[in-house]
């Protein structure tokens, strides 16, 4: 098992690479195809934290509060995603709703969530078996958020109203783009295996 | 170095290296074997899709009522409807995702499946995967116009309800995600070494 910690096998091209301690800002590179294997990063748990802190607050305006304003010949209506949900599922939309509720509400909710506990967790160095299922469960639910899929689908369907609607953009959608940034950050860009990398550096 | 290769196996979960012979993660716990039972799993998925591919672009997804005049679209309508009023961009974008995509994922996906052990093209068979992995849950996008558009158009002259299609759209798109999650991409050229 220790040994197995020294060697990093290329996710590009399968090839086994030891592994080095790195001083903060390097990189580490595949010796075979030059793919980026890890980086060290300066108080990455203090940034997760200090991220979803706020993300969790622009998540709540996103989810609740009105992402866009339209006005139909005097007919007023707004978006907002939960409600949006509850309201085609009473209408009998039932899978749909549900998916949507599901893949934009409720997994990127947890996933945020999650996100936050764990970086709590590796802040104070614990790294036990509640920090562990955290991972896995983030590891299995990220895929499962499709948060920059729909933001499009909101910007293509006001395209497809502004000829005929009076479009306003209100709050939600000024959170809902920055909660977008910081996950697509989280999860693209840090990712999981960074968090899995820091949990197992704490053993 | 071969033989290296053969003797460990990376995590696809969380990076981590195991050797070959297990079959759980140790650090993740997540399975880790190269599982040439995926194969089965990952082809019954996709002909689980393909069979919602049709009635999702035969039936109409979406039905539009303006006044006393009510109109269905189909997906394909609905671009051409975008087309002539001259969103070209946007009529694209939905081409794309909605029908081009779906079809190309299909057609990859089965190819992957049957050819997996073949040890032609392993490079363009591994990129193919890339290409449907990425591009695969953005299919999503009709679904999710016809969520926004049903639930901000409900007026009593001026309305927008979707239609049956959007469902089955919709489970194509999940079947078709969870065919390529289920397709173990290191199988790819794994018997060629």
């Amino acid at each position: 098992m220790k040994n197995l910690k020294k060697i990093i096998i290329c996710p590009e091209c399968e090839n086994p690479n030891l592994k080095k301690e790195l001083k903060p800002g390097e990189i580490a590179i595949c010796s075979h195809c030059g793919k980026t294997l890890y980086k060290k990063e300066n108080l990455i748990e203090i940034k997760i934290f200090s991220l979803l802190l706020s993300g969790i607050v622009f998540f709540l305006i996103a989810m609740f509060y009105p992402i866009i304003n339209i006005d139909i010949i005097g007919y007023k209506e707004n978006l907002k995603i939960v409600e949006a949900s509850l309201f085609l599922f009473n209408k009998g939309y039932i899978f749909i709703s549900l998916f949507v509720f599901m893949s934009v509400f409720l997994f990127p909710a947890i996933c945020a969530f999650l996100y936050f506990l764990s970086a709590i967790f590796l802040l104070f160095r614990y790294n036990g078996v509640i920090l562990k299922k955290i991972l896995i469960l983030i590891t299995v639910l990220k895929d499962w958020c499709f948060l920059d899929i729909f933001f499009i689908a909101i910007l293509v369907s006001l395209i497809k109203m502004f000829s005929y609607a009076y479009i306003v953009f209100d709050i939600g959608f000024i959170a809902y783009i920055i909660f977008l940034s910081i996950m697509f950050y989280l999860v693209k860009i840090i990712g999981v295996e960074t968090l899995w990398n820091l949990y197992e550096e704490n053993m | 170095m071969e033989s290296l290769r053969r003797k460990y196996v990376r995590c696809p979960h969380c990076g981590f290296t195991n050797f070959s012979k297990n079959i759980y993660c140790n650090r993740c716990n997540l399975k880790v074997k190269r599982d040439y039972s995926s194969i089965n799993k990952s082809l019954a998925f996709l002909f689980a899709g393909f069979i919602f591919y049709f009635p999702a672009n035969i039936y109409p997804i979406l039905q539009s009522n303006k006044f006393f005049a009510s109109y269905t679209n189909t997906i394909i309508s609905g671009i051409f409807e975008l087309w002539n009023d001259g969103d070209y961009p946007i009529a694209v974008i939905v081409f794309l995702a909605s029908v081009l995509i779906p079809l190309l994922k299909f057609l990859i996906l089965f190819y992957l499946n049957i050819s997996v052990k073949s040890c032609k093209y392993l490079k363009i068979k591994r990129r193919l995967y890339k290409f449907v992995e990425i591009s695969g849950p953005w299919s999503l996008l009709d679904v999710f116009v016809v969520f926004v558009l049903g639930a901000l158009i409900h007026f009593r002259y001026v309305s927008i309800i979707p239609q049956k299609a959007a469902l089955y759209f919709l489970l194509m798109v999940i079947f078709t995600i969870l065919s390529a999650m289920s397709f173990d991409e290191r199988l790819i050229g794994a018997e060629c070494e």
